[in-house]
């Protein structure tokens, strides 16, 4: 019997030219891809690919045959969205945004949410980016959005969305006149950081590059950016943040020369667990929505996926 | 133990694999998913020496053959005959010391290309090697990467990968797609080379001292 498998595999044959590559593109191992395939040439009576040294082209059957397996595919996956809306209840999704997500962009992340599946329920939750991942392993969350480079373990992910950020500093150690600065210029200030624990690699990565830029001043760790904004009106440390609309008096807002902290966030969700979301367009909008949803956005460095 | 391994690795911000036997007492073990399948990278360079001297044994390869490698046929790298303008002519054997002391990927695809990937898969599944494939070397590995992120100039290819603003291309770190081994497999190999059950007395000394002098 002809399955909606052996059309995926057929496909991802089609454009992978390589079985690793196609393997992954549907989400199984490379064994039951080959089963999967054998046993379709079986079904059609005719050979869809050549198999040569570590490549795979089709065949003149298989070209021929191409149109008509992906209409057919097309045509299942309207069949899954027709019901997913007819579903009264609709399709719940659970959102998880890292600290680190400024607020008007998770919203802008949720509201894409509700408009690329319609009828959806969505809910979220925050969490540092460590418990996030776990959690979207397991299943109880949909998707959500952490810090990069993170430890993904078979997750899958979007591209990596840049958001520049400003410095919060204290006007007792720089004047508020909204100058871009240089973070050289603010040795001594310690920087409010949050627990390591919550996205070790991340948090190295902006070690390592404050430390590239600023050798002396330190980091101070804070539970959130509210205990970090009140640390910088009391004149003890900066913030560096991507929300545009941290503010406190005694706290001027500043644009770091060249932008080199900034937040980079990816969507994570699992393959295997979340059927109903069609992952590569919906993701890649809802990345766009993380990074359109802030002002200047002609300063992102948002750049394209590279495969 | 293992729980600890693990914070370990969740410290690093990496994802672990993990196998440790003594070789006195095979029963005492330190594993934390010790069958992934993973990409090896260099440490393909293992099972290919043991390859090759299985092959000197086997009289097959004479280990003191001299071999010319030219620098414009010669893999690209940062260390060993990698790295060097001229041609260079040495012998098989040496060309292994490189291999392995200074993990040479010039010198390694060489020795790579004269063992053969085929009789190299026969070797690895007569030393009890379920789950170890060699499917290439670091040559072809940089043309993979190249042809997945389409860029010619083989420095900018790996640059991606080092790039944090970027994604890493699909598929570059599949266990599937390059040459592959389990911890467990290559413990099992480095202790049946120590006990000296896979090659004569001759070639497990000579790995072992090549091995003794790995300069990391």
């Amino acid at each position: 019997m002809l399955t909606e498998r052996h059309l995926q595999i057929f496909i991802a044959l089609a454009e992978e030219q390589h079985f690793g590559d196609a393997a992954r593109a549907v989400g199984i191992t490379q064994p039951p891809l080959s089963q999967g395939l054998r046993r379709l040439e079986a079904l059609v009576g005719a050979k869809l690919f050549e198999r040569g040294q570590g490549r795979v082209e089709l065949t003149a059957a298989g070209a021929a045959l191409l149109p008509y397996a992906r209409r057919a595919l097309t045509s299942i996956e309207e069949l899954h969205q027709a019901a997913i809306a007819r579903d009264p209840e609709g399709p719940e999704i659970r959102l998880g945004l890292a600290p680190e997500v400024p607020p008007s962009a998770g919203a802008a992340v949720a509201a894409a949410c509700g408009a690329a599946i319609p009828g959806s329920r969505v809910t979220v939750v925050s969490a540092p980016t460590s418990s996030l991942v776990g959690q979207v392993s397991a299943g109880r969350l949909t998707l959500a959005a952490v810090l990069h480079p993170a430890v993904l373990d078979g997750l899958e992910a979007g591209p990596v969305a840049l958001l520049p950020t400003w410095a919060l500093v204290p006007t007792s150690a720089v004047p508020d006149d909204g100058e871009e600065l240089k973070l050289r210029r603010l040795r001594g200030l310690p920087v409010a950081v949050r627990p390591r624990a919550e996205a070790p690699a991340a948090r190295d990565l902006f070690l390592d590059t404050l430390a590239l830029h600023r050798p002396d001043g330190g980091t101070v760790v804070v539970t959130d950016e509210r205990a970090g904004l009140a640390m910088a009106a009391a004149g003890q440390a900066m913030v560096v943040t991507a929300d545009p609309s941290l503010a406190a008096p005694g706290v001027g807002r500043h644009r770091l020369v060249d932008d080199p902290l900034p937040v980079r966030l990816r969507l994570v969700w699992s393959r295997t667990r979340t059927p109903c979301l069609r992952p590569a367009e919906v993701m890649s909008q809802l990345t766009d929505a993380l990074v359109t949803s802030l002002p200047e956005t002609g300063r992102t460095r948002a750049k394209p996926v590279t495969s | 133990m293992n729980a600890r391994i693990r914070a370990v690795f969740e410290d690093a911000g990496v994802r672990g694999w993990l196998h440790a036997v003594a070789l006195d007492s095979p029963e005492s073990t330190v594993e934390a998913d010790a069958d992934g399948v993973v990409p090896m990278a260099s440490v393909y360079k293992l099972p290919l020496l043991v390859g090759f001297c299985r092959l000197v044994d086997l009289g097959e390869i004479d280990p003191r053959a001299a071999l010319t490698l030219d620098p414009s046929a010669r893999t690209a790298g940062p260390t060993g005959l990698s790295t060097f303008a001229d041609p260079v002519t040495l012998s098989l054997r040496d060309l292994a010391v490189s291999m392995m002391t200074v993990s040479d990927n010039a010198a390694a695809d060489a020795l790579l290309d004269l063992v053969g990937l085929r009789r190299l898969r026969e070797l690895l599944e007569s030393f009890g090697l379920r789950r170890t494939w060699v499917r290439r070397g670091t040559g072809a590995n940089l043309r993979d990467l190249q042809r997945r992120t389409g860029l010619d100039d083989p420095d900018a290819a790996l640059a991606v990968l080092a790039d944090n603003d970027q994604t890493d291309p699909t598929g570059v770190y599949e266990a599937a797609n390059g040459s592959a081994s389990s911890p467990r497999d290559m413990t099992l190999l480095l202790r049946r080379l120590w006990a000296g059950e896979l090659l004569s007395t001759e070639q497990t000394e000579f790995v072992k001292a090549t091995m003794h002098r790995q300069l990391f």
